[in-house]
């Protein structure tokens, strides 16, 4: 069945034939349309023609300063992205110096930064999450028991009469807490000690507190 | 000599290449090479569409400022670069346009002492009749396409300074491709209407429907 030109597109059809936008099929199309309805011809080549007119539309030239001034301003920001990012890093002694900086301030932030910021890269998400929940549980900080657990060394546990375990002697037990001393016991002991160590402690804040239940 | 050889043969590197030698390795002469090659059509573009010489300085500036300072960040080089120029340009003339809230007649009373052929390139060595019968005539076609109104003069423009598709036309002013052809069409329409009542003729344009 032969195709014929919707109507209603004819208009967009010709402007597009025109300026030779027309795939060849749209474009045989549109030349049977034009065979068939002379008016549609007129109208194209009166298009065709004036577009034809507008072809001698001059082209205008901005001034020399005005391109100068851009010229010149591309310049200005080429070097100024060059300062930053550019040749300028390949000079070794900027380099090396710049580098001198960046060690000196890296240690000395490390000296004057508390020492509880510490911690490791690959574990600062957990170590975030633990001491929050330490905190939010009224616990001593997984950085204080791995501290503590760091100088495991230099305290000494020991377990007085009442089968209750203190980590070295009563000052830095007075230190600790005696609350720290217990979860931290049960931490290290509890394999050997658990029946002795966390449940009177857990009873006596009980007693204590009132709120626990 | 160098230079004049360099030129020369930047003049056939492509505008995509010519856009990475200014990116990556800073090569100046390559975007004074883009600058040359396409201000002209930019200027004339934002100048037909604004009317004024000295508003239209400052569009090129500000068309270009954003170039310079945007190109790392905005220009993906996906794109033709003269295409993303040119929707800066004329973003910026349509922001203009807008915030004086009317259309700008290129002989407009505001610019009393415009004349558009004041900044044509130098033409002495053609002969003198010839040249003011070509003024006289590129006088009267921008006094018509002047006239136009600003959305149909625009698709003009857009055709004859950047030979954009129609597609490109439309989504550059954010109207559909039909409505870019419709616009066309009746621009070509309404200037041909001008050009025969210009010449004593009687308006031949035959209505098909």
């Amino acid at each position: 069945m032969e195709k014929k030109l919707n109507m209603s597109s004819v208009d967009e059809l010709c402007v597009k034939y025109v300026f030779d936008e027309l795939d060849p099929s749209e474009n045989i199309l549109v030349e049977q349309a034009m065979i068939d309805d002379q008016n549609l011809l007129i109208e194209v080549e009166s298009l065709k023609s004036t577009w034809r007119k507008l072809k001698k539309m001059p082209e205008l030239q901005p001034s020399e300063n005005l391109t100068d001034a851009i010229l010149s301003q591309a310049r200005e920001h080429a070097n100024q992205q060059q300062f930053f990012f550019g040749r300028q890093w390949k000079n070794p002694g900027l380099m090396a110096t710049a580098a001198v900086v960046l060690f000196s301030l890296s240690i000395t932030t490390a000296y004057l930064l508390p020492r509880n910021n510490h911690s490791e890269p690959a574990t600062a998400g957990t170590q975030w999450t633990m001491e929050s929940h330490a905190a939010a549980m009224n616990l001593p900080s997984v950085y204080s028991l791995n501290e503590r657990e760091n100088n495991r060394d230099q305290i000494s546990p020991w377990i007085d009469r009442s089968n209750m375990i203190y980590l070295g002697s009563t000052e830095e037990q007075e230190m600790l807490g005696s609350r720290d001393s217990l979860n931290i016991n049960g931490f290290r002991n509890l394999r050997t000690n658990r029946h002795t160590v966390v449940a009177p402690s857990l009873m006596k804040d009980i007693h204590l507190t009132g709120t626990q239940y | 000599m160098m230079s004049q050889k360099q030129n020369t043969s930047l003049q056939q590197v492509d505008d995509h290449d010519l856009v990475q030698r200014y990116r990556k390795h800073n090569d100046q002469d390559a975007f004074k090479e883009l600058l040359n090659r396409h201000q002209s059509k930019i200027y004339s573009y934002i100048y037909s569409m604004v009317g004024n010489a000295e508003i239209a300085n400052d569009i090129f500036q500000e068309t270009f400022t954003k170039v310079i300072t945007k190109m790392d960040e905005t220009y993906n080089e996906q794109g033709k670069w003269i295409a993303w120029v040119m929707r800066i340009a004329h973003n910026a003339t349509i922001d203009y346009l807008r915030k004086k809230k009317r259309f700008v007649d290129v002989n407009s009373q505001d610019d009393p002492d415009y004349d558009f052929y004041d900044r044509l390139t130098d033409e002495t060595d053609r002969d003198a009749q010839e040249v003011i019968e070509n003024n006289e005539a590129k006088d009267s076609l921008m006094k018509h396409i002047s006239s136009l109104p600003k959305e149909q003069r625009e698709v003009v423009m857009l055709r004859h300074y950047y030979e954009m598709s129609f597609k490109e036309i439309a989504e550059l002013t954010n109207v559909s491709i039909n409505t870019a052809l419709g616009r066309m069409r009746y621009a070509l329409i309404n200037l041909r209407k001008m050009f025969d009542k210009e010449h004593g003729k009687e308006v031949k344009y035959v209505e098909r429907r």
